[in-house]
């Protein structure tokens, strides 16, 4: 596996504000992986320094560059599509299409065209006029034309509705990635990308507190739902969390024996988003 | 063949990016001129003598026949100044117009990106600051002002033609009176020149502009304006001294200013005025100019790279 992206001791501080405190991150080319974390918690800033879009101290490496010092060379092989709207609005649909191909050597303009012929947009307006669906289809139907080595995706879906949302990762799936390409997503729906994802980082406070293969997580952590009479005996057991909803107390364990758990109740596995609040809340 | 320039074509960053300001600030390039020469070759049309109705010149006035005897009545020097005098004043109401236009572009250029978020967009594409920095300069003190060349230079056509056809049914021929009073290529390259010793005369302004657009947070205009006015204001108190306004002053004004040349040789318009007009390039002031406007263009860049959101 080669390391297209190294980050050695990355901060990055805002005024008295440090908003990533010392970061060691290594992704590997072909994984899709989940960048989780509360507001305010590091996420764009560690992805815009990724994409060479703020400065940082420490060491950045992506696919060879120092983000900050090229990025006009880096981003001919990173694509970006950030939590805000960002086309701009006076433009019209075509003239995005023929700016992106001008600009971008390795841009397909009749791929860009068949994403959007599968869409209802008009190529003529300006962005102003469409919908904030239409706009994300515009802005996806870019950047997946672009031949690129890394997709950076920083909330994408915000705002749109679940159907949007559905197609929006189906199509990355199935248009876009294979074995040579990388995606990075950072969303706060995390339950619809649990099952596209290779690779998960929990990020809190600027520093990671996790980073694991999807399947250890599948295997590390699990949920406890005991029987009412094996609750002590579940507590004894160390977990790192319990919660209580309806009346029914369930507990989440790391790194305990499957059969163990087994022998007090149910075990399941571990969704994503509990375990972002597990990690959130704990010391 | 416009549609040609006018189109991408596969992979063509320059280009492009000169193709995205004019889509951008189609309004401030194209559209401002052409009402402005519209409005004016209607004005023309409606009041002036087509009808046989007076017209106005300084106070007096006359019909076109009386005010083409008149003109007839000149020696061939004196005619031809007038005729050019009149040429050249024509074109300032465009050109006055482009001048507010480039201003507005320039204070603009890099603070509507960030006001509308649209900088992450632009910033995902293999385009560098120094890049896009340059390309919003040249649409500024370049494009802008070639674009009202090209409808000044339509204007003064019409008004030759306007000009031409009020002479018929009268004794002159609008050939001696006006088309031969008129070297039409030195004219031509005359304003290029002008316009463009214009630009290098004025660019330590504009990059003030650029600069003021890439730092404010909000109203680029005051900031570009009230610390100027403060210093100044500053100098005047303290020091007794206007150099600042002076300086400001002379970069800015269009006739006159640190470009004598364009002033006073414009009646004479042959082969050699657009050659005057560059012997300026010698002159140190538009050098100082240039490092000036060379730091602030640099300090642009700097902070364009620097401040992406």
């Amino acid at each position: 596996m080669t390391n297209i992206i190294t980050a050695q001791n990355l901060s990055k501080s805002f005024g008295s504000f440090q908003a990533l405190k010392n970061v060691n991150l290594t992704i590997q080319k072909g994984q899709i992986v989940g960048i989780i974390g509360a507001n305010g918690a590091g996420k764009t800033t560690l992805l815009n320094s990724i994409l060479g879009l703020s400065a940082y101290d420490g060491n950045l490496d992506v696919l060879g560059f120092d983000p900050y010092a090229d990025r006009d060379e880096l981003v001919k092989q990173i694509c970006f599509i950030s939590d805000v709207a960002t086309l701009p609005k006076w433009m019209k649909v075509h003239e995005a299409i023929d700016f992106v191909e001008g600009v971008h050597p390795s841009f397909n303009r009749e791929k860009a065209l068949g994403f959007l012929n599968g869409t209802s947009v008009p190529l003529d307006k300006k962005i102003r006029h469409l919908s904030k669906g239409m706009v994300v289809q515009v802005h996806l139907a870019l950047i997946m034309a672009i031949d690129a080595k890394i997709l950076v995706l920083d909330e994408p879906t915000l705002g749109l509705d679940i159907i949007y949302r559905k197609k929006f990762y189906h199509q990355l799936l199935e248009d876009f990635f294979d074995e040579d390409r990388t995606i990075l997503i950072t969303t706060h729906q995390v339950d619809e990308i649990e099952n596209i994802l290779s690779h998960v980082v929990f990020i809190r406070e600027g520093s990671i507190v996790l980073t694991s293969d999807m399947e250890d997580i599948g295997q590390k952590w699990m949920v406890l739902n005991p029987s009412p009479d094996n609750i002590d005996a579940a507590r004894a057991l160390s977990p790192v969390s319990e919660q209580t909803l309806l009346g029914r107390t369930s507990f989440i364990f790391n790194g305990k024996s499957r059969s163990e758990l087994a022998e007090l109740g149910e075990v399941s596995r571990v969704s994503l988003s509990d375990l972002f609040v597990t990690l959130m809340d704990g010391e | 063949m416009l549609a040609s320039i006018i189109k991408v074509n596969g992979y063509q960053p320059f280009k492009t990016m000169m193709l995205r300001e004019y889509w951008e600030n189609r309004r401030a390039i194209f559209m401002t001129p052409l009402v402005i020469t519209g409005v004016f070759m209607v004005l023309i049309i409606v009041s002036m003598g087509i009808f046989g109705e007076r017209i106005h010149i300084d106070g007096e006035s006359f019909t076109v026949g009386e005010f083409i005897s008149q003109m007839s009545a000149f020696e061939a020097q004196k005619l031809q100044e007038h005729v050019n005098h009149m040429l050249l004043a024509s074109t300032m109401p465009i050109l006055i117009g482009a001048w507010f236009c480039m201003v507005f572009t320039a204070l603009g250029s890099l603070y509507d990106e960030r006001k509308d978020n649209s900088i992450l967009f632009w910033k995902s594409m293999p385009v560098s600051d120094l890049q896009t920095v340059i390309s919003k300069l040249l649409t500024v003190i370049l494009v802008i002002p070639l674009v009202a060349l090209g409808f000044s230079f339509i204007f003064q056509i019409f008004l030759l033609i306007v000009g031409s056809l009020a002479t018929i049914g009268t004794e002159h021929s609008a050939w001696d009176l006006l088309w031969s009073s008129v070297n039409l290529p030195a004219l031509i390259m005359a304003e290029l020149s002008a316009i463009i010793m214009y630009g290098l005369w004025a660019l330590p302004v504009f990059a003030w502009f650029m600069l003021v657009s890439v730092a404010a947070k909000r109203t680029p205009l005051l900031l570009a304006t009230i610390p100027v006015a403060v210093t100044a204001v500053i100098e005047e108190l303290f020091f007794d001294t206007h150099y600042l306004i002076e300086f400001i002053g002379r970069r800015l004004s269009i006739n006159g200013g640190e470009n004598s040349a364009m002033s006073n040789e414009m009646k004479q318009i042959s082969a050699n005025t657009s050659l005057d007009m560059f012997k300026s390039v010698t002159e140190p002031g538009l050098w100082i100019g240039f490092g000036i406007a060379a730091i602030m263009l640099y300090a642009t860049v700097w902070l364009r790279k620097r401040n992406s959101l």
